[in-house]
């Protein structure tokens, strides 16, 4: 949890300027205090935001825990026991050929650019997805917190618990692919929050892909793994 | 986006990270004598940031030379890419590409999209809309300069992936475009 003290603010509102969520409001003693509700916990005013060593962060307690988990880079994941928000994705798929020929991965990041997003939110997607016949990454932290995982539920008591970003990862064979982002379309018409999402398969399989997407969401950059990477037995 | 190559080098957990600390130096070594604009490592992952793709072309080739076995992967755009790919005899065909297919939802919520491609150059979503007008404000009213200003936003950046030379550029032109309203 993070708080302001009252006693070292100077109200310079320095720490409203870096919260990316707009969470920090002004009193009418000028001090600057924290609305609980909303902070994700990212750690921003904490590093950047007071010069005056006014903001002071405490570990939270389960559920709320999960904010600091996903919102801020620095922190790591010991409840999920997986590190980051996710895996590397397509960055190791060369090492790791967790995507193989055929197949593709799907990411969908809530939250990001800017809104940060709730449990609930990351539901709505997931039962969505898990419906239409993704399977999700073993090794995502966010796929450690479900109580389903076939049907993508997660616990009640996260349901309000808000983030900065998550990213959901799951992978399914190629023909798939119309068929989900089909309900991720209707998600996107009702939910509160903003997603990118994004799609990944080995580079042979690449215009099969772009044959399933619609052509003008498509972002005209991406990410290529060269193949440099080179997999060796270890202990 | 044309002007901006992201390089990233990682291990994979469990599998090649073992002793991976001296190839991932290595790898900034690379990337600093071909002159990335900006380096980072956040958690063993390292990043490097180039404008120009000739630079990236050479980094790739001598990161081959190196024969690291840690996985590179380049951002930007896929044409230029493959091409330098080719070019530095890496390899014909790249391993894996992954396309984005933009931002759905309630879009209502973002803010313009000039704001968005500054405060985007964060991948963690660090840097607030209030620090990114109040930068433009302060190069509009001649407080400090483009270039002061991008260095102060990428303060929140903790992976430091931030652009400073594109923000700089960003900011100038948001500025200039307010002044003529």
């Amino acid at each position: 949890m993070v708080q302001i003290s009252k006693s070292k603010c100077v109200c310079c509102h320095r720490c409203a300027l870096f919260c990316p969520v707009a969470a920090i409001r002004s009193g009418r003693d000028g001090a600057s205090w924290i609305d609980e509700a909303i902070c994700v916990e990212c750690g921003v005013c904490v590093r950047n935001g007071c010069l005056s060593g006014a903001i002071r962060r405490r570990r939270s307690p389960w559920p709320r825990s999960v904010r600091a988990l996903f919102s801020d880079p620095v922190t790591k994941h010991r409840s999920t026991g997986v590190p980051g928000r996710g895996t590397a994705e397509s960055k190791t798929n060369d090492v790791t050929n967790r995507i193989q020929p055929g197949q593709v991965g799907l990411n969908v990041e809530l939250g990001r650019p800017g809104v940060g997003t709730s449990f609930h939110q990351v539901q709505q997607v997931t039962r969505r997805m898990a419906k239409a016949g993704a399977g999700f990454e073993e090794q995502n932290p966010l796929t450690h917190l479900m109580s389903d995982r076939r049907r993508g539920v997660f616990p009640r008591e996260l349901w309000p618990e808000r983030v900065l970003s998550v990213v959901v990862e799951a992978s399914l064979p190629l023909e798939e692919l119309a068929g989900v982002l089909k309900e991720l379309r209707a998600v996107e018409r009702k939910i509160g929050t903003v997603f990118s999402v994004s799609v990944y398969c080995r580079w042979a399989d690449r215009r099969r892909m772009l044959a399933l997407v619609d052509r003008r969401r498509l972002l005209p950059q991406a990410k290529v793994n060269v193949g440099l990477g080179r997999a060796r037995r270890q202990r | 986006m044309r002007g901006e190559f992201i390089v990233m080098s990682m291990a994979a957990k469990g599998i090649n990270d073992a002793g991976a600390g001296p190839k991932l130096r290595r790898f900034l070594r690379i990337a600093r004598k071909h002159g990335a604009v900006s380096v980072s490592d956040v958690k063993s992952v390292m990043h490097a940031v180039f404008t120009d793709i000739g630079a990236v072309e050479s980094v790739l080739r001598d990161l081959r030379r190196a024969r690291l076995g840690l996985s590179v992967t380049v951002t930007g755009l896929v044409a230029p890419i493959h091409r330098a790919c080719c070019r530095s005899e890496v390899a014909e065909e790249p391993h894996t590409v992954a396309h984005s297919l933009g931002v759905w939802g309630n879009r209502r919520r973002l803010p313009s999209e000039t704001v968005l491609s500054v405060m985007t150059m964060c991948g963690h979503s660090l840097v607030s809309v209030p620090l990114v007008e109040q930068a433009v404000a302060s190069v509009r009213a001649g407080v400090c300069s483009p270039r002061a200003a991008a260095v102060k936003l990428a303060e929140p950046c903790v992976c430091g992936i931030f652009n400073v030379d594109r923000a700089a550029r960003l900011i100038a032109r948001l500025a200039r475009s307010g002044k003529r309203r």
